[in-house]
C-alpha cells in the first residue's frame, strides 16, 4: 500500500504558482519569439495602411505640403467614381486580369498534365518549363520590350521569315493588351501549372481507374473526374492569379508604361501616376483604398468557393 | 615621460584630423540619364582635383526621374546635396520649402566667390526666382534644331525646308524603301510622343508653338485648342498616318528617337540641342556621326515673313532642403555654373545659360559643329513652358492628349478640347483660376 506524504499548504501553493508560472511563460513564449517579427510588420504594413487610410480622406498635395492637409471626408471617393480615368483603369485592369488568367489556366492544365506523366526527358524539361516564372518582372519587361520591337525585335523577325507582316506590338492601340496578356502568359502559365501540378498529383487513382475500366474517353474524364476533383486548386489557382493580374504594376510599366493613349493603364499604374507624378496623395490613396476594396471582394469570394469545394469534395469522397 | 604623452597626443589628433578630411562625405548628385550625365562624369574629376571634394554621382532613369527627385525631397530624406532638376517644377518645390533658397549663400561674403557675376546667367534666372529670392542656378537653356541627314539631302537634291509645307514635301520624298522589299526601311521624319514621363508634352511643343500655339494666356486660362494649337497636331499626326514616321513611334521618347536617327533610318527630326554632341561623336553614333547637319526649325508664314518659333526647356542645379552639405553644394553649382565651369560643360557637349561662356568664340569653335552659333541665331525663338505650380500636372495632360491623337482613339480637335478642359479644372484647383 502506497504510504500518502503530506505537505505543508504553503508548499503546496509554492508548486502550483511554480507550475502556472511555467505554463503561462510556455503559452507566452511564442508571442514573444513573433514580437519583433509582428512589431516589424505593424511598422512597415500596419501604420502605412492606416495612414494612407487616413489620407484618402484629405486633399493632401504637393501645394499643401508644407500649410497641412485638410480633411474632405468621402470627397475623393466620389471624385475618384465620376474619374473617366479611373473608369478606364479599372476595364483595363479587367481585361487583363479575365484574359491573362483564362489562357494561363488553359495552358498550365495542359503542362500540369505533362509534368504529371512519365516520359524521357521529364527530369530537366519539368525546371525548364517553370523557368519564366523564376525571372524577375523588370527583366521580363525589358526582354519583352526588346522582343516586341517593331523593327529589330525577334517576334517581327519571325513573322518576316514566315511572310507575315510586321505587328506594331506596342505603338498600337488594338495590339497593346494582346502584347501584353502574352508577356504575362508566358511568365506566369509555370505558376499556374505548379499549383494545378500540385493539385492533380494530390488526386486518388481509383476513380480514374474505374473510369478507364467503364470505358471513359479521356475527355469525358477530364471534364467528369479530373475536373471537378481538382476544384478547390482550380479556385485557388485562378483568384490567386487575378488578384495577381489585378495589382500588376511593374511588369507593364516597363513594356508600355500604360500607353499609347492609355490602353494599358491598368490601376495600379493610374494610382501610381496619381499618387507619385502629381504627388496627389490624397487622392492616390482613396484608388489604393478603392482597389483595396476590390481585392477584398475577390479574396472573400476565394475562400468561400475554396470551403464550399472542400465540403463538396468531403461529401462525394464520403458516397 | 610628460613630453611623450603630449607629442603622441598631437600625433594621435593629427591622425584624426586627416582621417575627417579625407572622410568628408561626398556631394551626392541627382542626374537623369541624358546627355548631361556625361557632361558631368567628364567634369567630375577636375572639380574634384580642384577642390578637394568629392562628387558621387547618382544615375536614375529618365522616365522615373522626376518621381524619385519629388519623393525624396518631399520626404527630406537627405539622399541628395545637388538636384539637376527641370525649373518647371521648382514652383510647387518652392511652395512646398523642401528647396534651399540660394540667396543667403550669395550674399554671405565667406561662401560666395567674389567673382560670382549672376547677369551673365540672367537668361534663365527668372525661372529659378520666386518672391526676390534664388532658388537655383540655372543651366542648359534647351531647344530645338532641325536634324537632317546631308547625303540623303544631296542624293535626293533637295535642300533644308525652311516652312511646314517644305517640311512635309520633304519627309515624304525621303520617305523609302531602299532595299525593294515592299517595306519602308528609311522614314522621311522621327519623334517622340510617348505620353510616359511627359515626353509627348515635350517632344511634340516644338511643332505646337511652331504653328504659333501657346498653352495659357496671359490670365493664366488654357487656351491649347485654338486654331493653331489644333493644326499643329493635325499635322503631326497626319507624319504619322502617312508613314512618313515609323509605325510604332508611339512608343518613342527622346531616346528611341535618337536610336533611329543614329541607326541611319530617319532623315529628318527637330530634336533637342543637348543631342547634338551624342549624334557627332563617332565613338557613339559611327553611322551618321559625319552625314548629318543641323538647322534651324522650320517656321511658319506670316504676312509673308517667315517665324521661327520652338519650345524650349530651362534646368538648373538646385540644394535640397534637408542635404547636410549646404554650403558644399553651393560651392559646387556655383563653380559649375561659373565661366570655368559653363566652359568645361559647353566644350563637353552641355547648353551653359551663361552669357559670356555662350558668346565666346573660343568656345563656339570647340562646341561640336560649332552648333552655338546657331543656338544664338534661333535663341529669340525659345518658348519655356508657364510657371505655375501645376506645370508637370498641365504636361501630363498635354501629353495625353497627343498620345490620345496619335494613336486615334480622339482626333486632334477632340484631344485639344479635352485637354483645355482638364487643365482648366487644374488650374481652378490650384486657386489659379477663378472657377466659371
Amino acid at each position: 500500500m502506497a504510504r500518502t506524504q503530506w505537505y505543508p499548504a504553503r508548499a503546496l501553493w509554492a508548486t502550483r504558482l511554480t507550475l502556472q508560472g511555467q505554463r503561462l511563460a510556455r503559452r507566452a513564449l511564442p508571442y514573444v519569439l513573433m514580437a519583433p517579427a509582428l512589431g516589424l510588420l505593424a511598422v512597415v504594413l500596419v501604420y502605412p495602411l492606416l495612414y494612407s487610410f487616413r489620407l484618402s480622406f484629405t486633399d493632401w498635395t504637393l501645394l499643401n505640403f508644407r500649410t497641412g492637409a485638410k480633411f474632405i471626408g468621402l470627397a475623393n471617393y466620389q471624385k475618384v467614381l465620376l474619374d473617366g480615368d479611373f473608369w478606364n483603369a479599372l476595364g483595363v485592369t479587367l481585361v487583363f486580369m479575365v484574359s491573362s488568367t483564362a489562357i494561363e489556366f488553359a495552358l498550365g492544365l495542359g503542362i500540369a498534365h505533362l509534368m504529371a506523366r512519365d516520359y524521357r526527358g521529364k527530369g530537366w524539361l519539368n525546371p525548364l518549363i517553370l523557368l519564366p516564372f523564376m525571372c524577375t518582372n523588370v527583366v521580363v519587361g525589358l526582354v519583352f520590350r526588346i522582343m516586341m520591337n517593331y523593327d529589330l525585335g525577334v517576334i517581327n523577325y519571325l513573322l518576316d521569315l514566315v511572310h507575315l507582316p510586321p505587328v506594331n506590338w506596342l505603338g498600337d492601340v488594338a495590339t497593346a493588351m494582346p502584347a501584353v496578356v502574352l508577356m504575362d502568359v508566358w511568365n506566369m502559365t509555370s505558376f499556374m501549372a505548379l499549383l494545378l501540378l500540385a493539385g492533380l498529383q494530390a488526386l486518388p487513382e481509383e476513380p480514374f481507374e474505374s473510369a478507364i475500366i467503364d470505358g471513359a474517353s479521356r475527355a469525358q474524364i477530364l471534364w467528369h473526374i479530373t475536373l471537378p476533383m481538382l476544384r478547390p486548386v482550380i479556385l485557388v489557382a485562378v483568384l490567386w492569379r487575378l488578384i495577381d493580374t489585378f495589382k500588376v504594376f511593374d511588369v507593364i510599366y516597363i513594356l508600355t508604361g500604360g500607353g499609347p493613349a492609355k490602353a494599358t493603364d491598368t490601376m495600379s499604374i493610374f494610382a501610381f501616376r496619381t499618387g507619385f507624378q502629381f504627388f496627389k496623395l490624397g487622392y492616390a490613396s482613396a484608388i489604393a483604398y478603392i482597389m483595396v476594396l476590390i481585392m477584398l471582394v475577390l479574396a472573400i469570394v476565394a475562400v468561400r468557393l475554396t470551403m464550399q469545394s472542400a465540403k463538396g469534395l468531403r461529401k462525394v469522397n464520403r458516397v | 615621460m610628460k613630453h611623450v604623452w603630449i607629442i603622441g597626443l598631437t600625433a594621435a589628433i593629427g591622425v584624426v584630423l586627416s582621417l575627417s578630411q579625407a572622410q568628408q562625405p561626398p556631394l551626392v548628385i541627382a542626374m537623369w540619364t541624358s546627355p548631361e550625365l556625361d557632361n558631368l562624369r567628364k567634369i567630375e574629376p577636375i572639380y574634384e582635383e580642384r577642390s578637394s571634394q568629392a562628387l558621387e554621382i547618382e544615375e536614375i532613369a529618365r522616365d522615373v526621374y522626376q518621381q524619385v527627385v519629388f519623393t525624396n525631397l518631399l520626404t527630406n530624406s537627405g539622399r541628395f546635396d545637388v538636384v539637376y532638376g527641370d525649373t518647371a517644377w521648382l514652383p510647387a518645390l518652392v511652395q512646398a520649402g523642401v528647396v534651399q533658397s540660394l540667396t543667403p549663400f550669395i550674399t554671405d561674403p565667406n561662401v560666395a566667390d567674389p567673382n560670382l557675376n549672376l547677369a551673365e546667367k540672367s537668361t534663365g534666372l527668372d525661372a529659378t526666382t520666386f518672391n526676390g529670392e534664388i532658388y537655383g542656378f540655372p543651366s542648359e537653356g534647351d531647344t530645338t534644331y532641325l536634324f537632317y541627314r546631308t547625303d540623303l539631302f544631296q542624293e535626293a537634291g533637295l535642300s533644308v525646308p525652311n516652312t511646314w509645307d517644305e517640311f512635309l514635301a520633304t519627309a515624304r520624298a525621303l520617305t523609302q524603301d531602299t532595299n525593294g522589299d515592299g517595306r519602308v526601311d528609311q522614314y522621311g521624319v522621327v519623334d517622340g510622343p510617348n505620353a510616359a514621363g511627359n515626353e509627348a508634352f515635350w517632344n511634340f511643343q516644338q511643332f505646337f508653338y511652331a504653328f504659333g500655339a501657346e498653352f495659357l494666356d496671359q490670365n493664366l486660362e488654357p487656351v491649347v485648342n485654338r486654331p493653331a494649337g489644333v493644326a499643329s497636331l493635325e499635322f503631326f499626326v497626319n507624319l504619322v498616318r502617312e508613314g512618313l514616321m515609323p509605325p510604332d513611334v508611339a512608343t518613342y521618347t527622346y531616346t528611341e528617337k535618337n536610336i533611329a536617327f543614329q541607326q541611319g533610318n530617319v532623315a529628318m527630326m527637330v530634336q533637342w540641342i543637348a543631342a547634338v554632341a551624342e549624334l557627332a561623336d563617332c565613338s557613339r553614333s559611327p553611322l551618321v556621326c559625319d552625314k548629318f547637319s543641323i538647322a534651324p526649325v522650320p517656321g511658319r508664314l506670316e504676312n509673308g515673313q517667315l517665324v521661327r518659333e520652338a519650345g524650349a526647356s530651362q534646368w538648373a542645379w538646385f540644394i535640397p532642403a534637408a542635404s547636410m552639405n549646404q554650403v558644399a553644394a553651393y560651392k559646387f553649382i556655383e563653380w559649375l555654373t561659373s565661366v570655368e565651369g559653363a566652359t568645361l560643360w559647353a566644350i563637353n557637349g552641355g547648353i551653359p545659360t551663361n552669357t559670356t561662356v555662350l558668346s565666346n568664340p573660343q568656345v563656339v569653335e570647340r562646341t561640336p559643329l560649332m552648333h552655338f552659333r546657331l543656338l544664338a541665331e534661333v535663341f529669340g525663338g525659345r518658348n519655356v513652358p508657364p510657371k505655375t505650380t501645376v506645370t508637370p500636372e498641365l504636361a501630363e495632360v498635354f501629353s495625353q492628349a497627343v498620345a490620345a491623337a496619335v494613336a486615334g482613339t480622339k482626333t486632334p480637335q477632340q484631344a485639344l478640347d479635352d485637354a483645355n478642359a482638364q487643365m482648366r479644372t487644374i488650374l481652378v484647383n490650384a486657386g489659379l483660376l477663378p472657377a466659371r
